[in-house]
């Protein structure tokens, strides 16, 4: 068995482990931390095994699985799923932790389901067979249906089907879709096969590109979010618990983003192209859309899942620039995001232990009793602003490059964004952490307690980084990110 | 004779309990069930022993691949459904040998039914399958709703066979036969000699259709589904949803096989049906608050599914339907299974809302329903799944493009109401504990048969598509 297989397992192991520990009370939680962390060090092996002038899929493992159709167990790894995977191990530790007090109903089902969620993940970013890929990406629904609909917030079973059904209404597309290429394969090459690596080199006619472009894109549009289909975003991150939260916005998202950058524009480059103008006006309509909503939410969990909506704005207009620059940037904010967002979560969920509320208007003057959370919340802040040396900068940086080289007008609207993105959270944390303690009964909450520094700690020296060394993690995109552009780049626009 | 052997052993065992049991009325203890099981568990290692021989018998039974596949899927369900029905009719002090008689000579029609390509012979089949059932519905005659069920399965059953039957006369007046390979080769003759057979043949053909469609539930002649499976005794409506349902289609499938190389037309039609038959089942499914209500309308969804594999045709639609077959008894069954586990000594529980929060306090149950649910469902790693990826493929190969998008779209609202069962079980608000008590082995064996069939058939499907496949090539 090789370590990518393992690194998929681990999880499953623990998820079998914590069901066997659950009699002992409190052996769940550590037997999740312990596999979770488990998990991580593997995934850095993955990256220390990692070789980055190689832009094919690496450390392959096949095994045939239902051979009449060609399926086969086909993982792998490539730039960005490496990254995508190391985000995954990362953020699953941390928010077993950050639900460490705050969850103790089933607990031992929670972090079984919590664990079982990572193992698809990984196994999404890793799989190379699209079937296995389909498979992965709908069965995971299931632990995060769980995961939102039993120990997320007052309106969770409504959040939790919502969040199913525009996944699973999205998925259909890319279901047809992958049954028209396994078939344009069956009758181009003659034998069946899902292997991803074999469909690239499907012909096809320029329309039926734009056809399938279509339906691959509209499968992933659903679960990036982009405007308009993210009507469950907001429902789904604001009630999920913290941990839900965390990786529903830190991973989950990334996964219609990673569907794009490995199906759609790859696999159909002229399709791509000639959507490109549509999805650029879109990313856009999403950035400012998303920071206007997100600057009026009285709530701060939902203002936090609608800048995701703005950010992801930003990620699929550094793709759709189709500029070198522009890709790796996106793939790079993907991760702050996922990076940011996550302790965004982490943040606001250490607040509401605290004070049992996420309305903004309840809230303020935290900072007088809790300095470090106020100094820890200002960085991530910050760093999801964009400010130079933190993370976000450099990701930002290369997508409006990438935009302005080919996309002009959308690089100016965009930046428009960054602005609205400032205001809004700038203004967020003036009235949860400044001011007066609106509520006079309650006295100062505590600041961070030892394993909430523990949390903070490591993403606060990632911030940091991904800001001021971005090379080691760029390097890992460079080969990939070429693979991944469309011939040339295209001047959308620009004529 | 070895080829007569399944049904054989079926109708003795049946005789047997008959005799055996005379004078004895309903509600006595006795050992008809054991006797019942070992006589199915024997027609199955007969059907086993036939695999891969080919057989013919009396020029109008076939013990081929396609045969045994269907046969082997309608004697696993009873092997799993009589020990449930057994627990289930016990807790009602129903249990009677007669029931057990009436399910084998049942299973036995159906035996016939799929392994005939003799029209008359199949009649024969459909007729006896179908009595078996009217009277199994009404089992429980202190209660009007069963009794209702009976009487009106039975109308529209006798309705069904009446266009079957007529079906075949008019094919005996063409053809001057009533065997499948016959009708189709001298109706070919005829109508390449120049002589026109006008409308004839496909009238004759729509005729069987609907007779057979009938028992497959599919819109419109689903009818009848609901309001019967709501009033017949848990597993007899199971019985009905997942074997009377399997030999029809199977039934479907060798009519469409050999007779559509004559006349196509219904094609098109049975696409319109499947598109239909998703539809409505899916939609209606959403509103139903009585589990047995809901599985009907969502078997007539699956039947939509089904129809979608054998419009597709050829032998990978074939064996896509085959292999649909199988994943949906097993998961249907369960479902049924889990109904009866989650009901009270001395009554049902059959109300979805009354489950609320019942899968923290009976884990088994729960995590079982929520498989089958799953897999209804058609979400990965369940058989639910692979069976519509198999149908859908072989759809969009064969350039059914409009209706794989129908019938995605329709996963999406089918998902709801299998997602809503779970919701209900999980996160609903918590009724006050029935105190089911533990669960017997007769529950338990079959419940963890069906949800381990439902994960490696959904995981490892390779070996079943194989037989699946083995069997589509061995039709006719």
């Amino acid at each position: 068995m090789g370590i990518l297989t393992l690194l998929i397992l681990l999880p499953l192991l623990g998820a079998v482990a914590i069901g066997i520990g659950s009699r002992w009370p409190g052996w769940p939680r550590r037997l999740a931390l312990f596999f979770s962390l488990g998990t991580f060090a593997l995934s850095l092996l993955v990256w220390a095994r990692f070789d980055s002038t190689d832009a094919s899929y690496q450390l392959v493992e096949s095994v045939p699985w239902i051979p009449s159709f060609g399926i086969s167990y086909l993982v792998g790894v490539d730039g960005v799923s490496l990254l995508l995977v190391l985000l995954t191990a990362f953020l699953t530790p941390l928010s077993v932790l950050g639900s460490w007090e705050s969850v103790q109903e089933k607990a031992s089902v929670f972090h079984a389901v919590l664990l079982v969620l990572e193992s698809f993940l990984i196994g999404v970013f890793l799989a190379v067979d699209v079937f296995l890929f389909y498979v992965l990406w709908e069965a995971l629904l299931v632990p995060a249906y769980l995961l939102i609909g039993v120990w997320g917030g007052r309106r969770r079973v409504e959040a939790a089907i919502k969040f199913v059904l525009f996944m699973m209404g999205g998925s259909i597309f890319f279901l047809v879709g992958i049954l028209a290429c396994y078939e344009l394969h069956n009758v181009q090459a003659g034998t069946p096969s899902f292997d991803l690596r074999t469909w690239q080199g499907l012909v096809m006619s320029n329309e039926l590109q734009r056809w399938l472009f279509l339906a691959f894109f509209v499968g992933c549009a659903v679960k990036i979010p982009l405007v308009p289909l993210h009507a469950w975003l907001a429902d789904a991150h604001g009630e999920a618990p913290t941990a839900g939260s965390v990786i529903l916005a830190g991973v989950l998202l990334k996964l219609g983003v990673y569907g794009v950058l490995r199906f759609a524009v790859p696999l159909f480059p002229e399709g791509a192209r000639a959507f490109a103008p549509a999805i650029l006006t879109i990313a856009v309509i999403g950035i400012l859309y998303g920071a206007l909503v997100a600057m009026v939410q009285p709530d701060v969990k939902r203002l936090v899942a609608y800048s995701s909506l703005s950010q992801l704005g930003f990620v699929m207009l550094g793709i759709f620039s189709f500029d070198v620059a522009g890709v790796e940037g996106a793939i790079y904010q993907m991760v702050n995001h996922g990076i940011t967002t996550g302790a965004l979560f982490l943040l606001v969920g250490m607040i509401h232990e605290r004070r049992q509320t996420y309305i903004i208007e309840d809230l303020g003057g935290l900072k007088a009793s809790m300095p470090r959370f106020a100094g820890v919340f200002l960085i991530v802040i910050l760093s999801s602003m964009g400010l130079p040396g933190l993370n976000g900068f450099v990701g930002e940086v290369l997508i409006l490059l990438g935009a302005f080289q080919a996309a002009r007008p959308f690089a100016v609207a965009a930046g428009f964004g960054v602005i609205l993105a400032a205001g809004y959270l700038l203004w967020m944390y003036k009235r949860v952490m400044l001011g007066e303690i609106t509520d006079a009964t309650q006295a100062g909450p505590n600041d961070l307690s030892r394993r909430e520094s523990v949390i903070l700690l490591p993403i606060v020296i990632l911030i940091f980084w991904m800001g001021l060394a971005p090379g080691g993690f760029l390097r890992v995109l460079d080969g990939t990110a070429e693979r991944i552009i469309p011939v040339a780049p295209v001047g959308v626009l620009e004529e | 004779m070895g080829a007569l052997a399944p049904v054989l052993i079926l109708v003795t065992t049946a005789a047997v309990i008959a005799v055996g049991s005379a004078g004895r009325g309903s509600g006595t203890r006795s050992a008809s069930a054991g006797l019942a099981w070992l006589g199915v568990l024997a027609s199955t290692l007969a059907c086993l022993r036939l695999w891969g021989h080919r057989l013919r018998a009396l020029e109008w039974l076939d013990a081929d691949a396609f045969s045994l596949f269907l046969s082997l899927v309608v004697l696993v369900v009873l092997l799993l459904a009589i020990p449930v029905a057994k627990e289930s009719l016990a807790r009602r002090r129903r249990e009677g040998p007669a029931f057990y008689v009436l399910l084998l000579l049942s299973a036995a029609g159906m035996l016939l039914l799929v392994s005939s390509r003799h029209l008359a012979v199949m009649f024969v089949g459909l007729e006896a399958m179908s009595v078996g059932v009217y009277a199994l519905a009404g089992w429980r005659r202190d209660r009007p709703p069963s009794i209702e069920s009976s009487l009106k399965y039975f109308f529209y059953g006798a309705t069904a066979s009446a266009f079957f039957l007529y079906g075949i006369a008019l094919f005996y007046v063409m053809a001057g036969s009533v065997d499948l390979a016959r009708i189709e080769s001298s109706l070919m003759a005829i109508s390449t000699s120049g002589d026109a057979l006008g409308p004839l043949p496909l009238a004759a053909l729509g005729l069987l259709l609907v007779g057979l469609l009938y028992k497959v539930a599919a819109v419109p002649f689903h009818m009848w589904a609901p309001d019967v499976y709501e009033g017949a005794p848990t597993m007899v409506t199971a019985f009905m949803a997942v074997a009377v349902k399997t030999a029809a289609l199977g039934a479907l499938l060798r009519v469409t096989g050999t007779l559509f190389s004559l006349t196509d037309e219904w094609k098109a039609v049975l696409s319109i049906l499947a598109v239909l038959a998703m539809t409505f089942g899916n939609l209606l499914a959403i509103v139903q608050d009585d589990f047995k209500r809901l599985l009907a309308y969502s078997g007539v969804a699956h039947a939509g599914y089904l129809l979608v594999g054998v419009v597709a045709g050829g032998v990978a639609g074939r064996s896509a339907v085959l292999f649909y077959l199988l994943g949906y008894s097993f998961m249907t069954l369960g479902a049924f299974a889990v109904a009866v586990a989650l009901g009270k000594r001395g009554e049902e529980s059959l109300s979805v809302r009354g489950w609320g929060g019942l899968g923290w306090k009976y884990p088994l149950q729960g995590v079982a329903m929520s498989l089958f649910m799953l897999s209804l469902a058609g979400i990965p790693m369940t058989v639910g799944f692979v069976g519509k990826f198999y149908v859908l493929s072989a759809a969009i190969s064969e350039g059914y493009v409009a209706l794989v998008l129908v019938a995605v779209v329709n996963a999406v609202v089918g998902a709801y109401y299998s997602l809503r069962v779970i919701m209900v079980l999980y996160m609903g608000a918590p009724v006050p504990d029935p105190e089911l008590g533990r669960l017997g082995l007769r529950l338990r064996v079959p419940l963890l048969v069906a949800s381990l069939a439902t994960v490696v058939l959904g995981v490892l499907p390779s070996p079943a598509m194989a037989l699946a496949r083995r069997a589509a090539l061995e039709l006719f």
